[in-house]
């Protein structure tokens, strides 16, 4: 027997290389460079800390349990519970006591007869301890000198793109345009999806009401939507492609799953004029924003599951009424927040300008039998943005010519290069600054006491006096923002209506990176209980995994965390720094540009400022309010 | 013109459906001498003015008697009136005094017995008679389901303005036979009587004896919000009936399905009353034909037993060629006044007599019991009642102690609790505060003061670690999350079924335009 000649096997596809000088490979690598910095932090923290928060009450009583047996503890200081066996610890009078971090223990060895006192009687307190006053104080340091000090370093460049112009065509790879172009591409993960999004609706509606014990909470609030904003960072707007709201109606619609729309049930109907741009996205997010504080529906399974349901019978409405995707494009509050924030993502979407400028077919617009035109009314062809791309790939299935790509780019590729600023756009990138914030703020001790003083003040109800702080949160870094720009235009004689809008684009990361902050607290600390609801979803006291009686650890210990925070800020106030630098160059000559810059600077180390005191408040968890 | 009549008898015998399980609980409460109680209790509530409406009417042409500080009612005689409407009608009920059996039902109970009760067979005699002299006149004339069906297929207009497809599906006629026959042969086999859970008019009727007593009941325990007892496997059932006949086959339950009408259909071989064609002025025009509800064919004479003597034909027909005519008159009259001079015979009822008067019920309160584990320590919470009527005292008692030793917790058991509203706000209804203490069981009185969620929290101040515990009440009955499931869905139907239909009409109207 002869052995069978060996398969003619094709070439293995080379793998795309990057279109980059050395600056801009760096750009290009540098979001990974920091994504890797935090998971290292994460990795070391977690060898040498072991203090944990139990985040349930009845994880916190069975920890009290076992505390004899060597598993938990009190931290005397700040109340919290931890484990035993963490290496922050002090011996006093022949007692062993446990600490949630180095401050608390600090703070005991000062006075541990006072606090040794107090751990008799301990109070199960869930508040997280903020920013050292140190941390902070050097944070606010660095911010000045990056803003007043070192503007300049930003400013070069001029009009080019310079390194951010570098891309990386992962597309170039056949496998993956194979893998786009294929009708079973956003399908797969959208069931997945969607099925997940049944079973937290089921949970919310049919669990236990304790938010504790049901994972639609926990899921919905903590896991979700702080992986969705930091999905942004890498993904762009990845949960779009897999949203499963636009999933089950689109699917309803059509009465099919895969390939293009034809025969759909839908009326088609155009978006009513008076609803165009992103306003009514606005209007919802401040909407969910009031009723998720003002209700506390974080915290109510049911009122969770409504929401989603609420979310679900606007997102199917509009895909009957409307043409295309509308909703997503006009209304979705989740596409809109995470398509300002796209605008800083390192991947992008985009047709090559050399094949499209010979078509005269225009599928990706128009549609054919591969695929729909573009669902949210973009014109692949002239696309420059991420804004209202939801990556769903359709223009892939579409051209004829493979002119789409899928590139990586390095981050707020968009907010450098020239755009035309929307009104809409900008007032959005403004209300999530403001309500980022406010949802710190609201989750703060100081919190109380403000709402109890307005209460006082005003003899508003609760609801009233959150009503009226909201609105007044809202306002206040408006008119903070809207008068440095009049002083910015008047100073450099430009348009003051160009100043303000253009500038707000740059105010984008700083909001996009306190959110991460921010939210990296919940997820963190809280995220990792999703382990053991995952075996009870319901909490019905099922155990499907084996995991429902885990108690698992933060991911990292507070000193940890706070360095991710500070990291954040900074790494955000930078990048607004240099997009700012940029908006100057092009909106006024040289010499003008630095008086452009200079009351935006004062806004932006202002907001960071404002970032970095919210992190330093003590921060309430929100599972364990209860 | 014989609809006007028709549609008048059955239209009183729906209301009286919907009306004897009212009479029944008033007699009730009469007997019972509740009724100035549950009148000044209830001031207000629905129950208390469909107990308001049924008392003036029992006492129609009685005036109040004269006697004490105001008037009383003249109870043996409104007593004597309530007991002259007993049952579940149609005709399975004292009406006037005169008591009359459902011969499904008569028939149903003989084959599972193995044998005829002298009450009910006293009861069939005036329908057999009714069956066999006049045919299948319980269909056309009396059963409420006879009236309430033509209501429902009213919405074929609407599904069809819907563009939503409407079939008119026909099935045999001998379908109901065989059904009859396949249940009396289940019956005589295993001794259960089964048909009455598939016979529209028995289920309707039970469904309102149980509707009001779901009322009634939930107003004695002074919970006054809406009463969800009627949405029970008979009336889906009774749903499903009517979607059939509004989406796919109109008519065809009681043409083709209905296990009563095959009784009176076996029954009616011999009867007198039939309809009758004059052919000289039969113009066959098929009206007739096309009009007739039970699929029957008037224009050639075939009507046969399946005539229910509706008369839509004798209606329908423009040279008045029909008319419904006793075929041997003479020995009809003669009957039917036999019939008449009959003495009243009296059968039992059970739904609606009262066996035991009395002021309040006692099953025993049912006791709640949760346990939970804090610290080192069990706790066992135990509700008295567990689901208490709103405003009524309930006793809740907290037992602390520590499973390795059995010693009771010594030190302090404080009791908060809430009431649960929406999007998560609380109400505090009962202020932390310490219990009677009586040999380590910590006693507590808490006052619920609507139907709702509410949450009792206990706190053990001198305990490390966490020392509060939440445990839920549910007050009466609220909310349920099938309604929102219920509320989405039947949203999301509306939507398709209207988006649809806008489109269809779109289409339509495109395409005469594109002709004119």
């Amino acid at each position: 027997m002869t052995p069978a000649a060996a398969p003619q096997r094709p070439a293995a596809p080379a793998i795309p290389r990057p279109r980059a000088g050395s600056a801009g490979l760096a750009a290009l690598l540098l979001p990974y460079a920091l994504g890797l910095l935090v998971l290292g932090l994460i990795v070391h923290d977690r060898g040498r800390s072991g203090s944990t928060v139990y985040v349930d009450a009845n994880e916190m009583a069975r920890t009290a349990t076992t505390a004899a047996a060597g598993g938990g503890a009190i931290d005397p200081v700040c109340g919290m519970s931890v484990r035993a066996s963490g290496a922050d610890k002090a011996v006093y009078q022949g007692r062993a006591f446990h600490f949630c971090s180095a401050y608390c223990r600090t703070a005991f060895l000062d006075k541990p007869a006072d606090y040794a006192q107090a751990s008799l009687t301990p109070r199960p307190s869930h508040t997280m301890r903020g920013l050292p006053t140190r941390m902070y104080q050097w944070a606010l340091v660095v911010i000045l000198v990056l803003s007043f000090g070192l503007m300049e370093f930003f400013a070069g460049g001029g009009r080019d793109a310079g390194p951010m112009a570098a891309r990386w065509n992962l597309t170039a790879w056949p496998p993956l345009r194979r893998a786009l172009a294929s009708s079973l591409f956003p399908l797969v993960a959208r069931a997945a999806t969607s099925l997940l999004f049944l079973v937290v609706i089921a949970a919310g509606l049919f669990g236990n009401q304790s938010p504790a014990m049901n994972i639609a909470p926990l899921l919905t609030w903590t896991v979700w939507w702080t992986g969705l904003i930091f999905a942004v960072l890498y993904l762009g707007k990845g949960w779009c492609t897999v949203c499963p709201w636009d999933a089950l109606a689109g699917w309803a619609e059509r009465l099919k799953f895969r390939g293009p729309r034809g025969g759909s049930l839908g009326l088609g109907l155009p978006w009513p004029k008076s609803l165009r741009g992103i306003w009514p996205a606005s209007a919802l997010f401040l909407a969910l924003t009031w009723v998720e504080l003002g209700m506390g529906i974080t915290l109510i399974p049911r009122a969770t599951a409504w929401v989603a349901l609420g979310m679900l019978g606007m997102a199917v409405a509009s895909a009957f009424l409307f043409e295309r995707k509308s909703f997503c494009r006009h209304a979705c509050l989740v596409g809109r927040v995470s398509g300002l924030y796209a605008l800083f993502s390192s991947v992008e979407v985009r047709a090559s300008r050399e094949t499209c400028s010979g078509c005269g077919t225009l599928d990706c617009w128009k549609g054919n039998t591969l695929g729909d035109g573009c669902p949210t009314f973009e014109y692949p062809r002239a696309m420059k943005l991420n804004t209202y791309c939801t990556m769903c790939a359709e223009c892939f299935k579409t051209c004829p010519r493979d002119s789409m790509s899928l590139n990586l780019r390095p981050w707020a590729s968009d907010l450098v290069v020239e755009g035309k600023p929307r009104a809409d756009e900008a007032a959005l990138a403004l209300v999530l600054l403001s309500m980022t914030a406010f949802h710190g703020l609201t989750m703060t001790p100081a919190w109380v006491a403000l709402l109890e003083t307005t209460r006082a003040a005003t003899g508003f109800s609760f609801t009233g006096a959150f009503t009226l702080l909201m609105a007044a949160f809202l306002i206040l870094p408006a008119l903070v923002y809207a008068a440095l720009a009049m002083v910015s235009a008047a100073w450099a004689r430009v348009e003051r209506r160009d100043v303000a809008l253009r500038f707000a684009y740059a105010l984008l990361p700083i909001a996009l990176f306190y959110h991460l902050a921010h939210n990296a607290e919940h997820f963190l600390m809280e995220g990792p209980k999703i382990l053991a609801l995952i075996s009870d979803p319901f909490g019905w006291g099922w155990n499907l995994f084996g995991t429902a009686r885990w108690a698992v650890p933060p991911l990292v210990s507070l000193e940890g965390l706070w360095r991710i925070q500070v990291l954040f800020v900074l790494v955000g106030h930078l990048y607004s720094l240099w997009i700012t630098a940029r908006t100057a160059r092009r909106l006024a000559p040289e010499c003008g540009a630095l008086a452009v810059q200079i009351p935006m600077l004062i806004a932006m180390a202002t907001f960071s400022w404002g970032s970095l005191w919210l992190l330093k408040q003590p921060m309430e968890m929100r599972i364990s309010g209860m | 013109m014989i609809w006007p009549w028709r549609r008048a008898v059955q239209a009183l015998v729906l209301a009286s459906v919907v009306l004897f399980p009212f009479i029944a609980r008033y007699g009730h409460y009469l007997w019972a001498r509740q009724t100035e109680k549950m009148l000044s209790l209830w001031e207000g509530s629905a129950a208390g003015l469909i107990l308001r409406g049924t008392d003036a009417l029992m006492r129609a042409g009685l005036p109040m008697e004269e006697s004490g500080v105001a008037g009383r009612r003249p109870r043996k005689a409104l007593l004597a009136r309530a007991d002259n409407f007993v049952g579940s009608v149609p005709w399975s009920a004292r009406v006037f005094g005169v008591s009359l059996t459902d011969l499904l039902a008569a028939s149903e109970s003989a084959l599972a017995a193995g044998s005829l009760l002298s009450v009910l067979a006293v009861g069939a005699i005036i329908p057999l008679i009714a069956t066999v002299l006049l045919g299948r006149v319980y269909c056309g004339w009396i059963c409420p389901v006879g009236i309430l069906l033509p209501l429902i297929r009213r919405l074929r207009a609407l599904v069809a303005f819907l563009e939503l497809p409407v079939r008119d599906v026909r099935f045999s006629k001998k379908n109901k036979y065989a059904l009859l026959g396949a249940a009396a042969a289940i019956t005589a086999a295993g001794g259960l009587p089964m048909l009455h859970h598939i016979y529209p008019p028995a289920i309707l009727s039970r469904e309102c004896h149980s509707f009001a007593t779901v009322l009634f009941d939930r107003a004695e325990s002074g919970l006054f919000g809406f009463p969800w007892g009627f949405a029970t496997g008979g009336m889906l059932f009774l749903g499903l009936v009517a979607l059939v006949e509004v989406a796919l086959a109109p008519g065809f339950w009681c043409a083709s399905l209905c296990p009563g009408g095959a009784l009176y259909s076996a029954l009616s071989r011999w009867k007198l009353l039939r309809v009758k064609r004059a052919k000289s002025a039969c113009i066959d025009c098929v009206i007739c034909d096309q009009k007739c509800p039970m699929q029957l064919q008037p224009m050639t004479d075939k009507t046969g037993a399946e005539c229910d003597a509706c008369g839509v034909c004798v209606d329908a027909c423009p040279t008045r060629a029909l008319s419904i005519r006793f075929s041997r008159t003479d020995a009809a009259l003669l009957i039917l006044f036999a019939l008449l001079l009959a003495p009243p015979a009296r059968a039992h009822h059970i739904i609606g007599i009262p066996h035991y008067a009395y002021d309040k019920s006692f099953p025993q309160a049912p006791v709640l019991r949760l346990r939970d584990k804090i610290g080192p320590y069990e706790v066992t919470l135990t509700a008295y009642p567990g689901n208490p009527k709103p405003g009524e005292k309930s006793e809740i008692h907290v037992y602390v102690a520590d499973p390795a030793t059995n010693a009771p917790y010594e030190k302090p058991v404080l009791l908060e609790a809430h009431r649960l509203r929406i999007f998560g706000f609380q109400e505090k209804i009962a202020d932390a505060g310490e219990g009677l203490v009586d040999m380590g069981l910590h006693k507590f009185q808490v006052f619920y003061p609507v139907e709702a969620n509410y949450e009792v929290v206990l706190v053990l101040p001198g305990l490390d670690g966490t020392s509060t515990l939440r445990f839920p009440m549910v007050i009466g009955e609220p909310g349920s999350p099938w309604r929102d499931v219920a509320l989405f869905g039947g949203g999301f139907l509306a939507l398709v079924v209207a988006v649809r239909a806008v489109k269809i009409k779109r289409a339509r109207a495109a395409a005469r335009e594109r002709i004119a």
